[in-house]
């Protein structure tokens, strides 16, 4: 299972969520607009 | 049908086709474990970017944590957090203040939740909805306050509130919104 899910966003647009690799262990991100 | 011929006439996206646009950056909290399944979880952020989630540690025990806008860490558990395998402290809602919400994995086998809201000076009150059942879920704190049903009146007010529900035993199937008001707790419905 890969892909990316945004799990909360703020009022200014920054979205968090979490990934997986090809080695099925997850990671956190902050994507800024 | 028209929609057929349209949906023809689109082309065919793969995941690496998708345009991308944005700054990503990506961490891992530290302790994470790096077996299958393991690693961090985000879940809530707010206007500072101060994020909040949990991590897999490697016991496979849930483990809460805030990231600053720097990237420093800090962890926490709740009280009365298991620390068996899918046990443990699962945050869900940070509010611009600091503070957070979440879940509490008393234990996994059975399942025993209750929640927690942690101020941002780092203390921890743990709590159970009305009616005094131990499966309780709190996922949302002010701006991400809303209850599962949406309503309005069940939207977190104050610095500190939170809402949720909690799972009508024995069945875990009628979940009972609530609301958490400067420490009071209330069945929103």
């Amino acid at each position: 299972m890969l892909g990316t899910t945004a799990a909360a966003i703020n009022d200014a647009g920054d979205v968090v969520g979490s990934y997986v690799d090809t080695m099925a262990i997850f990671h956190g991100f902050i994507r800024s607009p | 049908m028209w929609w057929e011929a349209t949906w023809i006439r689109w082309p065919s996206f793969t995941a690496s086709s998708v345009p991308l646009s944005g700054v990503i950056t990506a961490f891992e909290a530290p302790g994470a474990g790096t077996s299958p399944s393991g690693g961090t979880y985000a879940t809530a952020v707010n206007l500072a970017d101060a994020i909040t989630g949990f991590y897999l540690d490697a016991s496979g025990a849930f483990r809460g944590y805030v990231r600053d806008a720097s990237g420093a860490f800090t962890v926490f558990d709740a009280p009365g957090a298991g620390t068996g395998a899918g046990e443990g402290t699962q945050p869900t809602g940070i509010n611009n203040a600091g503070d957070i919400t979440g879940t509490v994995i008393v234990s996994s086998a059975p399942i025993v939740e209750t929640s927690f809201v942690r101020t941002a000076s780092g203390a921890i009150t743990a709590f159970h909805a009305p009616g005094g059942a131990a499966d309780t879920v709190a996922n949302g704190i002010n701006a991400r306050g809303i209850s599962p049903d949406g309503s309005p009146e069940h939207r977190a007010a104050a610095s500190t509130d939170s809402c949720g529900f909690h799972k009508r035993p024995p069945d875990h199937i009628s979940n009972l919104p609530f609301h958490r008001i400067s420490g009071t707790l209330n069945s929103a419905s």
